[in-house]
């Protein structure tokens, strides 16, 4: 028995190589994400603090903008990314899909947290106050919420498959949240200024500049491209912390 | 580079990389006060037509620099700090990941050494 109990050991151990050290391919395709994101970085920052022009009405604050917006935008494909995964993962019961969506929750707190900083401050700073309970901004605390939520459950729910089915059924209703944090200023009077990004963006001249597009654009390319090689190695590290906890069961 | 090797394998490339990034972003913001403070203002724009110097200069001015200086150092501690953490977090797994290895094949050892005893207690 014994015996049995280390050959099992020792495959979960080479199981847990495997995931770990992953395979060539994918370790160049992360150094790449990372430093064409490093590379991006830099033009960004370029292009924010001395190329684009100084929007008039609303001052030097209006360049948060350029880092408000990406973050939005990955803060709503994260939850766009748990509710496929958890999806997929209700259909087919494969791991790999409770690891994405697990991954892509914990990327989606961080995202979600920084638009929330990053908009009060700049209302701090433009408007003169840091918080009020208008549509946009309490739909988006909510996204938080039901983020930190689906972390909560994912930490107190049993181990295994039980604790992934919870995890999936939060992260589905949680993505009813999304377009309805797209859709607050159209169906909403809200004190956040109108939709100026997305399919909808009707508000699109007031952005005034060609510049301002392009500083926009690139700024959205680079947190996507950050964003990607944040999933990718949250990803395995999920993947290696999965095997290591059945690993451990097995052992015990 | 051979001075940045110690550093490297204390926190990581990932790690150096985005401490790069951070000490290019501080850089990049104290460069732009100096730029701020000094410029005519020229590059404004808008869609509304524009209005007499002493009427947008308050908004133009430095009194807006801390907050979004604030914003561009919170975004990219916190982007730091996770994949800090991240990385943190695989070492650990990689220790425990050692650990185990050791024990089972001392277990394996154990296993050995105990099966010529029976055997030679059974004979």
């Amino acid at each position: 028995m014994p015996g049995a109990l280390i050959r099992v050991g020792q495959w979960g151990l080479i199981v847990l190589a495997v995931r770990s050290a992953a395979h060539p391919l994918a370790r160049l395709s992360r150094e790449w994400l990372l430093f064409a994101s490093a590379a991006l970085m830099a033009l960004t920052l370029y292009l924010v603090y001395f190329w684009v022009p100084t929007e008039l009405n609303l001052g030097i604050s209006q360049r948060i903008f350029y880092f408000h917006v990406p973050l939005a935008w990955l803060g709503m494909l994260s939850m766009v990314f748990v509710a496929g995964a958890s999806v997929a993962y209700l259909i087919t019961g494969k791991d790999k899909w409770d690891n994405l969506a697990y991954a892509t929750a914990e990327l989606g707190v961080l995202f979600a947290s920084l638009i929330l900083i990053t908009g009060v401050i700049w209302a701090r700073g433009d408007l003169g106050w840091w918080w009020t309970w208008d549509a946009k901004l309490t739909t988006t605390l909510i996204l938080w919420f039901i983020y930190v939520g689906y972390l909560m459950i994912r930490s107190y729910a049993p181990k295994g498959s039980q604790g992934a089915r919870y995890g999936a059924v939060v992260g589905l209703m949680g993505a009813i949240d999304a377009p309805i944090i797209y859709m607050a200023t159209v169906w909403w009077n809200t004190a956040h200024p109108e939709l100026n990004t997305g399919p909808l963006a009707e508000d699109v001249d007031a952005l005034g500049s060609g510049r301002i597009y392009a500083t926009l654009l690139i700024s959205a390319v680079n947190f996507t491209v950050l964003y990607a090689y944040m999933l990718v190695e949250r990803y395995s590290l999920r993947q290696t912390e999965t095997a290591l906890d059945e690993l451990y069961q097995t052992a015990a | 580079m051979n001075f940045t090797r110690p550093l490297r394998n204390r926190l990581g490339v990932r790690s150096v990389v985005f401490l790069a990034l951070l000490a290019v972003v501080t850089t990049m913001s104290a460069e732009a006060t100096e730029t701020y403070a000094s410029s005519d203002q020229s590059d404004v724009v808008s869609d509304t037509p524009m209005t007499p110097p002493e009427e947008h200069e308050d908004s133009l001015g430095d009194s807006e620099l801390p907050w979004l200086f604030a914003v561009f150092f919170i975004t990219w501690a916190a982007f730091f700090g996770y994949v800090f953490v991240m990385s943190r977090r695989q070492r650990e797994m990689q220790r425990e990941i050692e650990a185990l290895s050791l024990a089972l094949q001392e277990r394996e050892q154990r296993e050995a050494e105990a099966k010529p005893k029976a055997s030679t207690t059974d004979g």
